[in-house]
């Protein structure tokens, strides 16, 4: 089998947390976590290789969802991370531009997609980005 | 009116009638003191002529007296002489001898007859006294004395001279003879010619002494007469003079007293008789006539006179004519008046009943303003209590933009002095350039409906504005002004987005646990093969704490609603704190053991009574306290304390958590509000926001209280919840 894709699931809520890492792992993929903003972009910092997909709840303490979109946007390294989804269960229209603008690719909301089809919505996306990148 | 000219009469002007004492005058003037010039000029020539003559008179004969004194000098001298050539020559003494008594004797002609008489120039005679003019010379024995004596002694002098003369003469002979002989034969004959020149000499100078001393006395008597008459003349002068000044004096008393008589009778009395003609009229007789018939200018003023007082007695007597007319006129006027009058009288009588029917009238219209004046200051006052109670902020305008009434919510808005006298433009500048109050009047009143304008921001507020225009009732419609109302909607703002960030969070909690049992349950449906035991545990798990999630949070939802319906029935009874301590602790250890968190229940020394409340409801409510406390602690522990004090139970719980700023300790137990400080950086927690409001809804309906004690940011919060006691 080729090596697993590299999922970074960032999520506060260990019920949540728990529900996306078992789904992930299920469809395939290789899965890293973290439970805020800082602990994230600690994480990311250490990760090697990057992973190609992150997975990102908005709501977080220390440092929210958006602020690591912000700062993620302003690193080197961090821009290269090809999927950014937004995870999260704020619904509002601006919170979704706002998220878009940061970089984000995607912007799901948790309670319409069961947990199958966020997987879905991930895969979709990389292979957006490798058609994007290949041709 | 025309003056009578007195032309037809002779005219005879007062000038003329005053001309007589000017030309008398004039003539006294010039007669009098010209003729006493005329002789004083006389008496001075008079004078000067005897100066003129006399000087050279007494001058000749004082030559004559020094030639005979020199003569007989010359002749004493010929004894010595013996030159014949150098014997002088007598004749020239005679010549002057006779020189002086010729002019002497012209000079007494002159005093008697003057100088320029013929007897002056005959002047060698003896005159008769008949023929004398007198000069002014009142001492006729002066002249006497003078004519008698003087020319007596003149005759002596001539004597005298003619003696020395032949003397002399007779002496010079003999010497010439004396000298002749003495050359041939000087003895007795020449000493007889000598001896008979020294006799005769001797005899000329005895002659020669006489006619010196009648000389002498002859000039000094001239002398004498000149200074007597010249004193004459004076005394003639100074009488001429007197006599002048007298004439002088009483032709002047005469002539004025003719000039003040005259001027009495020509001018004066004339002017008397008009003067009091005048005061006659002044007093009121206005037919004062005054005569006056000089036939002169005061004719004339008396006439004119005479002419005025007539035109005014005329114009007088038509005068009080029209007054006697205008007087009847009046006097029938009058009597209409009076008959006017009386029937106003009668009238006013009448009018006098009407009167008290209408005083009475009056008072009871009086009466009824004066009630419904109170019924509508009652009503007004009501009206106006009312508006100011109102919490919205109320403006009466007028038309013209002025301000009819504002109540105390709108001046407490505005922030402003009650007493300030506003308009509507003041207010409208006052709430700044985001409102345009003015415009938004204008467009209202223009459109004559109600508007309402909401988004208004005013001094940190939200505000909403009313603008009604008020019309009259009736078919005008006219406008008489507006009312705005401003309401502040902050706290409605407020609470609207509390609600709407609630709703997002809320939203937020309930998907959670949604998503998760929704997202478990599916995985373990598709992967229920794949999946160990492990993981199907811990997913069934998953979905358990989700759904307890679920039913809190649902709860909650269900809680504050019926609480603020008045809903919830409490059971209350007494409680065992402590055992119900005990056991919410037993139920929490594993949260906190995870969290690595202390937890303690300290107990009073004191024993403390049983609480008075409901059993659920209070464990919630521990439950609530607890779980924050949890939640916002990171690391320390969570103490709980259990007090008594006086009718009060307290439970206190205290922990070493993030704490509460002070800004937002206030907004704690608000609806809606977390306890954390940004909403999008939330903590874990799956609060509501309503936990805290909800656990004071409860304490307070049971009779309790629930207060954050103290909260430091970074140290920790303490929580007290107080519940009344069982009373004994």
């Amino acid at each position: 089998m080729a090596k697993e894709i590299k999922v970074f699931i960032v999520e506060d809520d260990s019920l949540m947390s728990d529900m996306y890492k078992n789904i992930f792992e299920l469809s395939g993929y290789e899965v890293e976590m973290a439970s805020d903003g800082i602990e994230a972009l600690e994480k990311l910092e250490k990760m090697d290789p990057l992973p190609v997909v992150m997975m990102l709840d908005i709501m977080m303490p220390k440092l929210n969802g958006l602020e690591v979109l912000e700062k993620m946007k302003n690193n080197e390294k961090f821009k290269k991370i090809p999927v950014v989804i937004c995870l999260t269960n704020l619904a509002g229209k601006e919170d979704a531009e706002k998220a878009l603008a940061l970089g984000a690719v995607k912007y799901l909301v948790k309670s319409e997609y069961n947990p199958k089809e966020v997987v879905a919505k991930a895969k979709e996306a990389i292979d957006e980005y490798l058609e994007k990148n290949s041709s | 009116m025309t003056i009578n000219s007195p032309q037809n009469k002779s005219f005879f002007g007062i000038q003329w009638k005053l001309a007589p004492f000017y030309i008398s005058l004039t003539f006294f003037v010039i007669c009098i003191v010209g003729t006493q010039i005329f002789e004083l000029n006389r008496i001075r020539s008079s004078a000067d002529n005897i100066t003129k003559t006399n000087v050279p008179v007494v001058r000749s004969l004082q030559e004559s007296l020094s030639a005979a004194v020199e003569g007989q000098t010359a002749l004493e001298s010929v004894l010595d002489i013996d030159d014949p050539k150098k014997i002088p020559d007598v004749s020239g003494y005679v010549r002057v001898f006779s020189e002086s008594t010729d002019r002497f004797n012209m000079f007494m002609a002159a005093l008697m007859w003057g100088s320029e008489t013929d007897a002056f120039k005959n002047s060698s005679g003896g005159k008769n006294y008949d023929q004398w003019i007198k000069l002014g010379l009142r001492d006729e024995l002066v002249v006497d004395g003078v004519m008698k004596g003087d020319s007596q002694i003149t005759g002596e002098i001539n004597l005298y001279y003619t003696g020395f003369v032949n003397n002399a003469e007779d002496a010079i002979k003999h010497r010439l003879n004396f000298l002749n002989l003495k050359k041939e034969n000087r003895n007795i004959a020449s000493e007889q010619e000598k001896q008979k020149s020294k006799i005769s000499i001797d005899k000329a100078r005895e002659f020669t002494e006489l006619a010196n001393i009648k000389m002498r006395e002859l000039i000094s008597r001239t002398n004498d007469s000149i200074e007597k008459s010249t004193r004459a003349l004076d005394e003639t002068e100074q009488e001429a003079r007197r006599r002048l000044v007298l004439i002088s004096v009483i032709g002047s008393i005469f002539f004025s007293l003719g000039t003040i008589l005259s001027v009495r009778q020509f001018i004066l009395n004339p002017l008397y008789k008009l003067v009091s003609a005048v005061e006659e009229f002044g007093k009121g007789k206005l037919d004062t006539v005054t005569h006056i018939n000089t036939n002169d200018e005061l004719e004339t003023l008396a006439n004119a006179f005479n002419g005025m007082v007539k035109s005014i007695s005329q114009y007088t007597i038509g005068l009080e004519a029209k007054i006697k007319d205008r007087t009847q006129e009046l006097d029938k006027k009058l009597v209409d008046l009076e008959e006017t009058k009386k029937a106003m009288i009668n009238l006013l009588e009448d009018d006098k009943i009407l009167e008290e029917k209408l005083a009475v009238q009056m008072k009871n219209v009086e009466q009824q303003v004066v009630e419904r004046t109170k019924e509508l200051n009652e009503e007004k006052a009501r009206l106006l209590a009312s508006i100011n109670s109102l919490s919205l902020g109320f403006i009466i305008a007028n038309v013209d933009d002025t301000i009819f009434l504002k109540n105390h919510a709108l001046v407490d808005l505005l922030g402003i002095n009650e007493d300030k006298e506003l308009t509507v433009g003041d207010v409208s500048k006052m709430m700044g350039e985001s409102f345009d109050l003015k415009d938004q009047v204008k467009k209202c009143l223009e459109g004559e409906r109600v508007c309402e304008i909401n988004e208004i921001f005013f001094n940190k507020k939200s505000l909403r504005a009313i603008i009604a225009p008020i019309l009259l009732a009736d078919e005008s419609k006219n406008k008489i002004g507006y009312v705005i109302l401003l309401e502040d909607i902050t706290e409605r703002k407020v609470t609207e987005r509390s609600r709407e960030e609630f709703f997002a969070v809320a939203s937020h909690e309930l998907r959670t646990p949604l998503t998760a049992i929704r997202g478990n349950a599916d995985m373990m449906l598709d992967y229920w093969a794949k999946l160990d035991e492990e993981k199907k545990k811990n997913m069934i798990h998953n979905i358990h704490t989700a759904s307890k999630s679920l039913i809190g949070i649902v709860n909650d939802f269900l809680d504050m609603s019926r609480l603020e319906q008045g809903k919830i029935v409490f059971d209350s009874k007494p409680i065992d704190l402590v055992r119900m301590i005990n056991q919410v602790v037993q139920e929490t250890e594993q949260l906190t053991k995870n969290k690595k968190l202390s937890l303690e229940f300290k107990l009073s020394d004191k024993a403390v009574p049983e609480a008075f409340a409901d059993v659920e409801r209070t464990r919630q409510i521990i439950n609530n306290l607890l779980g924050n406390a949890i939640n916002y602690t990171e690391k320390g522990g969570i103490t709980i304390s259990l007090q008594a004090r006086e009718g009060f139970a307290d439970v206190i719980i205290e922990d070493t958590g993030k704490g509460v700023s002070k800004e937002n300790q206030s907004l704690l137990f608000r609806k809606f509000q977390q306890a954390g400080e940004k909403i999008l950086t939330r903590d874990s927690s799956k609060g509501t926001g309503l936990g805290l409001y909800i656990s004071k809804l409860l304490a307070e309906e049971m009779g309790g209280t629930i207060e954050l004690v103290k909260s430091d940011l970074g140290e920790g919060s303490t929580f007290r919840l107080s519940l009344p006691v069982v009373v004994a």
